[in-house]
């Protein structure tokens, strides 16, 4: 089994607990086990793009020292806005002696930052295996169900801290088809859901979930699949304005362990607003894997 | 002899501020409104990405009074889609320091409804004070 150091966040421990313990069990799956950091603190949640503002990237910093004294030369994120926001502060303190040592006298408390820690998204861990390799594991194929992909924006942008093509990703498709689903290419799956604007405009984000249901429902789908907590909040728990119908929403982790084989419940441990049991039963996805 | 400290003799042009925190030059701007097109928040600014860099680009100082920085979602499609290869989220962020430089905040926990406060994931509501708050 390969050990990786595993970063959560917050939202993984909070209400997106079920795209954790659906990722956590299908990388024991697939032979991996993810070492949580010890001490982890908030990465900062979005990146400080402006250069007067490079004390918010601390707290970024700080977890790539954990990582760092772990001893490990990767940290594997689930979240979305995570992955980015830790690549991001990482690229610039590499890119930038002066700023790295700047930011190390910020932190004397800490041991200095070498700039050698890579940040890897859960996704691009999966891709890394290999389509082959997972689709020989998949226990429990997700034949006949219909999933759009949905990417957001802290996946693929800015493309510097992107896992794939900003404009045309294509990893998460290459992955569903390992698992056996029809995959379905939503116009969308990059437009952003509103992200954190429901905070003070609540309405925002039942346009835009609308536009992004509505489009990959008339692209065929019957169900959405993210890697972003705030994503899927927007899309699920906000959702369309309430007289329109609402797709399913999955985090991809919980997809896969389902495929792998995962008992139900460890797939959908997390609250969903539109329950996904009734769309997994009519394609038998609920049923133990056939051996 | 009488020496002036005031704001008024000594500030910076909004233009230069801008340039300098986000590193960019917006002079190669020339307002194709790509970045407009596709953002995702246009139908609630009340001025667009491309009006705001023709604004600066004018040395229209009176550029911060607009909402449109604090609507953006910092969803990164407009830098990745312009021609000219300006960072447009950085200037949007950028016009967001300059404004929360004044000292005012455009967000906060009493700004919020109670009930709403505790529906609200960690996500949103740090990531929203973050970009709004100094």
């Amino acid at each position: 089994m390969t050990s990786l150091a595993y970063y959560p966040g917050c939202s993984l421990k909070r209400f997106a607990s079920g795209c954790e313990i659906a990722g956590l069990e299908a990388a024991r799956r697939l032979g991996i086990e993810l070492v949580e950091l010890e001490r982890w603190n908030c990465c900062g949640t979005v990146f400080s793009m402006s250069s007067g503002e490079r004390m918010h990237h601390l707290g970024s910093l700080r977890n790539l020292v954990r990582v760092q004294e772990a001893g490990y030369p990767e940290v594997v994120t689930m979240c979305a806005m995570c992955q980015n926001t830790l690549r991001q502060v990482n690229n610039e303190v590499r890119g930038d002696g002066d700023s790295l040592a700047m930011m190390n006298r910020f932190m004397d408390e800490e041991p200095a930052y070498r700039g050698e820690v890579e940040v890897l998204h859960y996704l691009t861990l999966l891709d890394r295996l290999g389509s082959e390799a997972i689709a020989a594991r998949v226990e429990r194929p997700l034949t006949g169900l219909r999933v759009a992909p949905y990417y957001g924006c802290t996946l693929v942008r800015p493309p510097s801290a992107g896992i794939d093509d900003p404009e045309d990703p294509n990893i998460m498709e290459r992955l569903l088809e390992a698992l056996g689903a029809k995959v379905v290419r939503d116009p969308m799956r990059v437009e952003c859901c509103g992200a954190y604007m429901g905070v003070s405009k609540p309405g925002t984000i039942n346009v835009r979930a609308s536009a992004i249901h509505g489009s990959a429902r008339n692209s065929g789908a019957e169900a959405l699949a993210t890697m972003c907590p705030l994503c899927a909040h927007n899309l699920d728990a906000v959702g369309p304005a309430p007289d329109e119908p609402a797709l399913v929403v999955f985090y991809f982790t919980q997809l896969v362990a389902l495929a792998l084989g995962a008992k139900p419940e460890q797939c959908l441990a997390a609250t969903q607003r539109v329950d996904p049991r009734p769309l997994l039963s009519t394609k038998g996805l609920l049923e133990e894997p056939q051996p | 002899m009488k020496t002036s400290m005031g704001s008024g003799s000594t500030r910076i042009p909004l233009r230069q501020q801008v340039e300098e925190l986000c590193e960019q030059s917006i002079g190669t701007c020339y307002q194709c409104g790509n970045c407009s097109s596709g953002c995702p928040m246009g139908p609630w600014m009340d001025a667009l990405p491309n009006q705001l860099i023709r604004r600066l680009q004018l040395g229209l100082e009176d550029t911060t009074r607009f909402a449109s920085p604090w609507v953006c979602a910092s969803c990164f499609a407009c830098g990745v889609r312009c021609p000219k290869g300006i960072d447009v989220p950085r200037v949007m962020e950028a016009l967001r320091v300059v404004g929360l430089r004044s000292g005012e905040d455009h967000i906060g926990p009493h700004t919020i409804e109670k009930k709403r406060l505790s529906q609200l994931p960690q996500i949103a509501l740090v990531a929203h004070m973050r970009k709004a708050t100094g």
